[in-house]
């Protein structure tokens, strides 16, 4: 499994804060016994121990990237008492069209409706089977 | 089948003033108190008073009025009916916000609460608000012809440690009538043969008591703002955003400072300090997701029957909760045994899953119910400070 501890202080070597809340994610995600089926984002903002949501949210896209993957993303739609999940495909389809509707009722929602939530990513799950 | 029209319950059985009840004050503060208080706290306050009641407000108007007006102390009563009332107006079914006077040094803080006081002190005007005040306008035809009007600053007055601010509002409400098959005429008769049961909505209006409030010694600003249950949410919203625009017309100060331009105090931590203190209160409402490595679910429990049993020690929620790697709570509700009243005071802060999943979280209002007197607000208010970092 790659270090990523010291890409993280070279892609960030202007904000250490930053580095650092990648850091405790990391280490957080490292360890298997505090793994969750998947991650709300208070709870990273927890294992970050940071309550920076500009820098937390930050990082939890960076930690998401194709160069990190130590984090997935997940797409949920809350309603009031429904939960729907929206693949990676979908969400490339509401990119484009800059909107999606609603899977019950069908009308038409702004993106911002959709939640974005975290799964433990490639980069522990693939050296883990390996 | 029944037809189903309405989303609210506010019905209680309030009708407008008969001319000769003019004669006898006590019908206007029992009907100032029926447009605010529940039926059964309402006959609670009364009967504290030695006061006969009867079924509903209505008929308990009539009997409690009659014989108030006939007792020796009528003076006494009537002073201690009134702040009853004056009571509810700071401290009933409120929906909560604190703002903070964060980072401002004492004698710019001192400045400010003074300035707040007699800028708003001037801009008092007269009112059919102030003429009602203490009591609540209650009249149906005069509270429609008042409701599309802003909030209206009623009174200003200082206490030793607060510099409390009243603004008046009407908001309406729907009630749920069933109504009476006989009122239709042949040809709608025959259309509505289908429906077992016909109910209509109609719009029932009051006077709101919407208070700011300059706590010197917590060092915040409280927007207290009348909530009963089931107020729909677009109103309540729209409620707070009124409050706040009408004070901070009043006081923006010359350094652009004012309350609302800060963010509201969250409340996030109170509720997850609440939740983890399980010698605190009882639990009666909790929304939580549970997660384990393998699954993770979203849990909005009430109990179905409250029978004072606390859903932090339901038996299906410890064994849930003992297999589970972490539990987030998004929504609860406290309550606070209490010997006055039929309710005990209660905080609920409201929440939704999504709340967790959506940066910054914060959690800017609560809901404070079940409270008669300042004494119990003010426990709840202790209970919050305490819990609340």
């Amino acid at each position: 499994m790659r270090d990523l501890v010291n890409q993280f202080r070279k892609d960030w070597a202007e904000d250490s804060a930053l580095a650092e809340i990648c850091m405790r994610v990391y280490n957080h995600l490292a360890n298997p016994s505090n793994r969750l089926e998947h991650f709300s984002y208070f709870q990273l903002a927890r294992a970050a121990q940071s309550d920076d949501d500009i820098r937390v949210s930050k990082a939890l896209q960076y930690l998401s990237s194709p160069r990190c993957q130590v984090l997935s993303q997940l797409f949920f739609y809350f309603d009031v008492d429904s939960t729907w999940e929206f693949e990676p495909s979908d969400m490339a389809e509401f990119f484009k069209e800059g909107r999606f509707a609603h899977p019950r009722t069908g009308q038409v929602m702004d993106l911002n409706e959709i939640s974005v939530a975290f799964a433990t990513g490639a980069h522990f799950l693939e050296a883990e089977q390996s | 089948m029944a037809v189903r029209l309405y989303y609210g319950l506010f019905g209680k059985d309030i009708k407008m003033a008969a001319p000769d009840e003019t004669d006898n004050p006590f019908y206007n503060v029992l009907r100032s108190m029926a447009q605010r208080i529940d039926y059964l706290p309402g006959k609670y306050l009364l009967q504290r008073h030695t006061l006969p009641t009867s079924v509903g407000w209505e008929s308990t108007i009539q009997r409690a009025a009659i014989a108030a007006q006939s007792r020796k102390d009528h003076e006494d009563l009537y002073s201690s009916l009134m702040n009853a009332f004056q009571q509810h107006t700071l401290v009933g079914e409120k929906v909560v916000l604190y703002y903070g006077f964060a980072g401002l040094p004492e004698d710019v803080r001192k400045k400010h609460i003074e300035e707040a006081f007699n800028k708003t002190t001037e801009a008092v005007q007269p009112s059919e608000f102030s003429i009602a005040y203490p009591l609540a306008i209650h009249d149906q035809e005069r509270l429609k012809a008042l409701e599309d009007a802003p909030p209206t600053l009623t009174v200003c007055y200082a206490e030793t440690d607060k510099v409390i601010f009243l603004f008046s509002s009407v908001r309406s409400f729907n009630e749920r009538v069933p109504l009476d098959r006989n009122q239709f005429d042949d040809d709608d008769k025959a259309k509505l043969a289908d429906y077992s049961e016909l109910i209509g909505v109609r719009a029932i209006r009051r006077q709101c008591f919407d208070y700011v409030i300059y706590d010197v010694n917590r060092q915040l600003v409280e927007l207290r703002i009348d909530c009963p249950d089931g107020m729909p949410s677009v109103q309540k919203q729209t409620a707070l955003q009124r409050i706040n625009a009408a004070f901070n017309q009043l006081v923006v100060f010359a350094d652009g400072w004012s309350p609302f331009g800060t963010t509201p105090h969250n409340f996030h931590a109170l509720m997850e300090n609440l939740y983890k203190t399980p010698s605190e209160g009882t639990v009666f409402q909790l929304g939580f997701t549970a997660s384990t490595d393998k699954s993770s679910s979203n849990n909005g429990a009430r109990l179905l029957r409250r029978k004072n049993v606390d859903l932090r020690k339901d038996e299906f929620h410890i064994g849930g909760a003992n297999n589970v790697k972490d539990i987030s709570v998004y929504t609860i509700g406290v309550e606070w045994k209490s010997d006055i009243g039929v309710n005990n005071p209660m905080i609920i802060v409201p929440g939704s899953v999504k709340m967790l999943y959506s940066p910054p979280i914060i959690f800017p209002e609560l809901y404070i119910r079940g409270c008669l007197t300042t004494d119990q607000y003010d426990l709840i208010s202790k209970k919050i400070d305490k819990y609340f970092q």
